[in-house]
């Protein structure tokens, strides 16, 4: 897939900001062995057709009704049905033979045909890979479009390409779900299975078989062609009127200015006669002339046009050649896989053209990157903030709480001292929750749980 | 519909499964009407049939042979018949005539022919027709209800 | 009718196209599968001379099956009887599928060549063949001269 020397120009390929990403993705679809200046409306168009292949129908072909091309060497004929061997075999005593052949042979009487030596099923196998080989080879005639291909390909070319093979009616996708057949060459029409008026006959027909109608069948097929007077096909007429003999054309120097008109068959009688007959031909030489300048002048300006390109970018070269070498590796690796097998004389240019547009992708990126932090940074004050706030509220607030809690156990325990004064073991005053954790019997004692919920808790 | 066997080899065919009845492995082609008489005596053989002539190329003319049917008018006698094959056998049924006088609705009194259009296989003729199949068919005929009653000329009478 | 298998096609063409000399077979327009046939007696027999007319039938499931053969024209022959019915062991159990139109029709010349009056078809013919071959032999010769030269 050699892509044209302009392929840097191509408008569809990413060489400048203005790009949009999606056409960056098409461009990358462009698989080898498609034509790389295919438009990306092509690529669409070719994206969105449902494949064509789930119509496909499988064409069984009898290998032994087929018409092979020319005669078949003798000894790949089977000796049973006389055609070419169809999955051959061979016996013990060394004959081939199709294998339905020898089968239903065998199933009369168990003798070689050939030779009449004891043959059973046993006594057959495979004939050789080269007998296959020579056999498959065999070119034989399609029977629907007469072209001829290997015979091990014919079901192929039924199944995939015949024009004249059917397939599967494109209605069949439709609501209508459609599921007559086609030939191939006409089911690019969408669905024909619908009735139609025959403009001729008034006969009411199924669209798809009008073509053939109209040319058969149609009891008003023909008419006089009004010029000539010639019977033609009503369908044919305007075939037939680009080489009526009688119909009435211009002189073939009228777009220089010839006034002149005659029948078709009488204008070579005016050639010698025309006026512009000198001046015709030289027209027609400087027309050609000045397309040809005129191409010549576009691709000129393309040149310039990258040209200018490229000073521009060698002006920009310092700032370039500042850029460490992994981001240039970089905008390599993205390159869509066509610029690989570029010729090296303008591939230097693609690259420079690339290079300058990943160059200003990255600034424009960088740019990005301040921005999106500054943001970022931003919106983290912003959330962090309240919730500083909000912790410090929280931590005055236990330490009241804390404050509180204190000052009541205290008053508590205090209490307690005085209400069994004599008791033994009463735990410090001063520290609350290390005296009661320890302390058993005193806790059992306390029949109201509201201290102790007050202890567990802290 | 498989291949369409012409005349002769359908009559060959015919000649082949009448001949069966005669003892297998000789080569006994000729049926003579003796030959006949002797199969229905010691074979009970309710009909049979052959060629008349033995060297007959175009195998026109056949004869055939019927015992009559038990618990009728024709238990124990023997008729016998020939039958014509022309060239369209068998696209065209071939024609009857019986040697022994009988009275019989489908048959002629005067010379036994047999009126095609009185007989059901003759009147519907099936290309698988055969002529076995007019035989049996005949002597289904005779004992039919209707006919199997009816008063018969004196037996050994012929026309 | 079922179309006609492709191997009794090329058969009829390949005999129409190169034809066995002394033989001829051309089908029937309405039955592609009957033909008849004519067989040139061979030279140095008593058939000498003479044309033999035969039809022969492709039944349905030839060539498994042989095909069946018949002489038309009358013929003096221990291994043919007076129906034109040939003993001829390939036409019955040593058929072979590999066997053609052309195949047989060469070994039924071959056979008016060599009679075989041990198994015979017609008795009568063929013990006159062994007791007074001569006689056999002018015989046939007549019988061709009258039946297979007009």
């Amino acid at each position: 897939m050699p892509p044209t020397t302009h392929h840097p120009l191509d408008p569809s390929l990413p060489h400048s900001n203005s790009i949009e990403p999606d056409n960056d993705d098409i461009a990358a679809l462009n698989i080898p062995g498609s034509s790389s200046s295919l438009s990306s409306s092509n690529i669409y168009k070719h994206l969105r057709t449902p494949s064509t292949s789930s119509l496909n129908i499988r064409h069984p072909i009898d290998l032994r009704a087929i018409t092979y091309d020319g005669a078949v060497d003798e000894n790949l004929v089977c000796p049973i049905c006389r055609c070419p061997l169809v999955d051959p075999v061979l016996t013990e005593c060394d004959h081939i033979f199709c294998r339905s052949c020898i089968d239903d042979a065998l199933s009369n009487t168990k003798l070689c045909p050939i030779d009449r030596s004891p043959l059973d099923s046993d006594g057959v196998g495979r004939a050789p890979k080269m007998v296959h080989n020579q056999l498959d080879s065999l070119k034989a005639k399609c029977p629907r479009c007469t072209s001829s291909f290997a015979r091990s390909m014919l079901e192929n070319h039924l199944e995939k390409y015949c024009l004249e093979a059917n397939v599967k009616c494109p209605g069949i996708h439709s609501e209508r779900y459609c599921k007559e057949v086609v030939k191939r060459r006409m089911s690019g029409r969408g669905c024909l299975h619908y009735p139609v008026d025959c403009p001729d006959c008034k006969e009411t027909l199924l669209l798809v078989e009008m073509e053939e109608h109209r040319e058969d069948s149609c009891n008003e097929k023909l008419k006089a062609c009004e010029h000539c007077g010639v019977d033609i096909l009503r369908c044919k007429e305007s075939e037939h009127h680009k080489e009526c003999p009688d119909i009435i054309r211009p002189c073939k120097w009228v777009e220089y200015g010839c006034q002149h008109e005659a029948k078709r068959k009488d204008l070579h009688l005016h050639t010698d006669d025309c006026n512009f007959k000198l001046v015709g031909p030289m027209a027609d030489t400087l027309k050609k002339e000045i397309s040809i300048l005129r191409s010549d002048m576009r691709s000129l300006a393309e040149t310039n046009h990258l040209q200018e390109r490229r000073i521009k970018f060698l002006e920009s070269g310092q700032r370039a050649s500042d850029r460490p070498m992994e981001l240039m590796d970089l905008s390599l690796a993205n390159l869509p896989e066509s610029a690989n097998t570029e010729p090296l004389d303008s591939g230097h240019e693609y690259l420079l053209s690339l290079l300058e547009s990943q160059q200003s992708r990255l600034s424009q990126l960088s740019n990005e990157l301040a921005d999106f932090q500054g943001k970022n940074t931003m919106m983290l004050l912003n959330e962090t903030i309240p919730i500083k706030n909000e912790l410090s509220e929280l931590r005055s607030t236990q330490q009241v709480t804390c404050m509180h809690v204190r000052w009541l156990m205290r008053f508590r325990m205090q209490e307690n001292q005085r209400r069994f004064g004599g008791s033994p073991g009463p735990g410090p005053s001063g520290s609350p929750d290390g005296g009661s954790g320890s302390d058993l019997p005193f806790s059992r004692r306390l029949s109201d749980s509201a201290p102790r919920d007050i202890i567990t808790k802290l | 519909m498989g291949a369409k066997v012409p005349r002769n080899f359908r009559l060959l065919e015919e000649l082949e499964k009448g001949e069966k009845g005669l003892g297998a492995g000789e080569h006994k082609l000729s049926t003579c009407a003796t030959a006949n008489y002797l199969r229905i005596f010691f074979f009970s053989e309710a009909c049979s049939y052959g060629l008349t002539e033995g060297d007959d190329l175009l195998m026109s003319n056949w004869n055939g042979t019927i015992l009559g049917p038990p618990h009728s008018v024709h238990e124990n006698r023997i008729y016998s018949l020939t039958m014509h094959c022309g060239d369209e056998y068998p696209d065209k049924p071939p024609t009857i005539k019986f040697q022994n006088q009988i009275n019989l609705p489908c048959v002629n009194p005067k010379n036994g022919v047999v009126d095609p259009s009185k007989l059901p296989c003759l009147s519907d003729w099936k290309y698988s027709n055969t002529m076995e199949t007019i035989l049996i068919e005949l002597r289904r005929f005779m004992a039919h209800p209707n006919n199997k009653k009816l008063p018969q000329p004196a037996e050994g009478s012929t026309y | 009718m079922a179309a006609l298998p492709k191997r009794i096609i090329k058969e009829t063409e390949r005999l129409a196209r190169e034809p066995v000399p002394g033989i001829n077979a051309v089908p029937h327009e309405d039955n592609l599968r009957y033909f008849d046939v004519s067989i040139h007696g061979p030279q140095g027999s008593p058939y000498e001379g003479g044309i033999f007319k035969l039809e022969l039938f492709l039944p349905d499931d030839y060539p498994m099956t042989p095909p069946k053969i018949r002489f038309l024209t009358k013929i003096y022959y221990p291994n043919i009887d007076k129906l034109g019915r040939i003993c001829l062991d390939v036409l019955k159990s040593n058929w072979s599928p590999a066997l053609q139109i052309r195949t047989i029709l060469l070994s039924i010349q071959a056979l008016l060549g060599a009679p075989n009056p041990d198994d015979p078809l017609a008795p009568d013919v063929a013990k006159r063949w062994k007791e007074d071959q001569e006689g056999a032999i002018a015989t046939a010769k007549e019988w061709t001269r009258t039946h297979a030269m007009t």
